[in-house]
């Protein structure tokens, strides 16, 4: 298959949790929905349709950072109130960094923009504030594997935990788990399905056994782009 | 009107312009203390923009395009006005309460709404607009200790009372103040403005000039005791032949000199005649995608020393 790669990077990012309201917690990295929709804004789209399938390798080790910014405050949104400004804490993602593997639908658009440095909207790290400028890396043949189940591979990108058999601990590797993360957006605000996303905190391959074939539900596949290490893309 | 990218160098002396409530209002670290450098929030810097131009244009200026619809505004007892209140006030004074298109009606009459975008929920009422212009934060280009310092005040917190044998009783002397302070500090802001969102918010060139004057006086007018005496250093406003395309991460083409090691020995610079911003990186990146840019400009503070040359239209501001 063809395969997409750019980059991304900022020196913040905010990928907002949505079960969070006073404090505005951070999921650690980009998430599927967020990735669509800034691929979706490079293409001037306002959401992006038909078969997409996108991995994302972290590039520097997650840390984030707790802000307290001022938001409008309730009196704001017209109800009473003395204050203009309501203390709101913020979680950042600082110095993100992802190396994004695409195919899909819109590979040709995507590869033509992303070379001529393009994008048709504004593209940011979740939050308008974290502003990111995609930058081309390779466009290339990769070759779709088929694992069995048990089958030992070591992967360059985060994995969602159902594609998982058994984690292999390596050293210095810690691996993280993220629950909940939104898997589809429908538009106006409204989402579908959530995936559980196993990741290496400092951006190291994953060891795994894999489950074998993908799920329909949430499916993913893997692939190779050199020996040593593969992607999976969902 | 072109899409372009804007980077804004500020310098400050004597305060923080935007602190961390959660870090007793020290400055604001999100990288560490190996790092070093400070920030400060998008939101700090747009608010010096929306304090300028209600200041610079309370009427909403010619054609009454630049009303602030962001601001704070009291009722007679003190109440905040609501953001239907808000908007119903601005489009009261163009004649267009009885609009049956807010959103339209708030975009052409306001100057925030236009640039900066809105979320706008009131009731049935709502719209959700991108802004065309978008602020990153505001990075330090070097690291940046901060002190804490401690004063007196000469009034005491509570009036003297004479109690009940007829003695005056109060305090002997003035309360104590705490604050952390920044001695001197430089810092660089990346903006992009998006032709292709302008066209749905009616944003124009007069307001891409406007909010260049806003940023730069602004800055300059934003001055407080504790946010220090702010100036603003060098602006650049990159403007793009081809709507889609951006450079990128300008921020990251300009240095100070010195580097990183002064500002963490004993002596770091204290004022802007002991810092120099080399710019060569940038006139390097601008030299490489001529053909794609449609026009330059640039303002620079008279007392800035530069390294490198910027290409483009050098513009004075009144």
């Amino acid at each position: 298959m063809k395969l997409l790669v750019f980059d991304l990077k900022a020196e913040l990012g905010h990928f907002r949790r949505p079960d969070t309201t006073g404090t505005h917690a951070t999921y650690p990295f980009i998430t599927r929905t967020v990735l669509q929709g800034l691929i979706a804004s490079i293409l001037g789209l306002d959401r992006l349709t038909g078969e997409n399938w996108a991995g994302v390798g972290l590039l520097h080790p997650v840390q984030t950072s707790a802000q307290e910014m001022s938001m409008l405050g309730k009196g704001w949104l017209g109800e009473a109130a003395s204050t203009f400004n309501r203390p709101t804490s913020i979680e950042l993602v600082v110095r993100p960094g992802y190396r994004v593997y695409y195919t899909g639908d819109h590979l040709e658009k995507l590869y033509d923009m992303l070379r001529k440095g393009q994008s048709h909207y504004h593209t940011y790290m979740g939050s308008a504030y974290c502003l990111t400028f995609p930058r081309f890396v390779h466009y290339l043949e990769a070759e779709e594997l088929n694992p069995e189940p048990g089958n030992e591979l070591k992967c360059k990108t985060v994995i969602p935990s159902h594609a998982i058999e058994n984690l292999i601990p390596t050293d210095g590797s810690q691996y993280g788990r993220v629950g909940g993360m939104h898997y589809e957006y429908l538009g106006n605000r409204r989402f579908r399905g959530t995936v559980n996303i196993i990741y290496e905190t400092s951006g190291k391959p994953i060891v795994f056994e894999a489950k074998g074939s993908s799920l329909q539900q949430k499916p993913f596949r893997f692939c190779s782009i050199d020996e040593q290490e593969v992607v999976c893309l969902w | 009107m072109n899409s372009g990218e804007i980077l804004f160098v500020k310098c400050v002396k004597d305060g923080i312009p935007n602190r961390d409530p959660l870090n007793e209002s020290d400055a604001r670290r999100l990288f560490g203390e190996d790092d070093g450098r400070i920030s400060l929030s998008d939101v700090s810097i747009k608010r010096d923009v929306r304090d300028f131009v209600l200041a610079r244009y309370p009427d909403g200026g010619k054609n009454q395009r630049n009303f602030v619809f962001c601001r704070q505004e009291r009722t007679e007892d003190g109440k905040l006005l609501g953001r239907q209140k808000l908007a119903e006030g601005i489009l009261d004074i163009v004649k267009r309460k009885a609009s049956k298109n807010k959103r339209d009606d708030l975009m052409a009459s306001t100057f925030d709404m236009r640039v900066f975008g809105a979320v706008y929920s009131v009731g049935k009422e709502s719209f959700n607009q991108t802004g065309p212009v978008q602020f990153g934060w505001a990075h330090s280009l070097h690291p940046a200790e901060t002190k804490y310092v401690q004063g007196t005040v000469v009034m005491p917190g509570k009036d003297i009372k004479v109690d009940d044998a007829g003695e005056q009783q109060g305090n002997k002397q003035g309360t104590i103040w705490t604050t952390y302070t920044l001695p001197f500090a430089v810092f660089a802001m990346p903006a992009v403005v998006n032709a292709n969102i302008a066209e749905d918010t009616g944003m124009d060139k007069d307001d891409v000039d406007l909010l260049l004057e806003a940023l730069w006086k602004g800055t300059q007018h934003r001055q407080a005791r504790g946010r220090g005496m702010q100036q603003p250093l060098l602006m650049m406003h990159v403007e793009y032949k081809d709507p889609f395309f951006r450079i990128g991460y300008l921020e990251d083409f300009v240095t100070v000199k010195p580097g990183r090691e002064a500002w963490t020995g004993g002596t770091p610079p204290t004022n802007l005649s002991e810092v120099e911003l080399d710019v060569s990186g940038l006139e390097e990146i601008i030299a490489k995608n001529k053909k794609k840019i449609a026009h330059v400009r640039y303002w620079v503070h008279p007392g800035l020393k530069m390294s490198g040359s910027l290409p483009g239209e050098r513009n004075e501001l009144d």
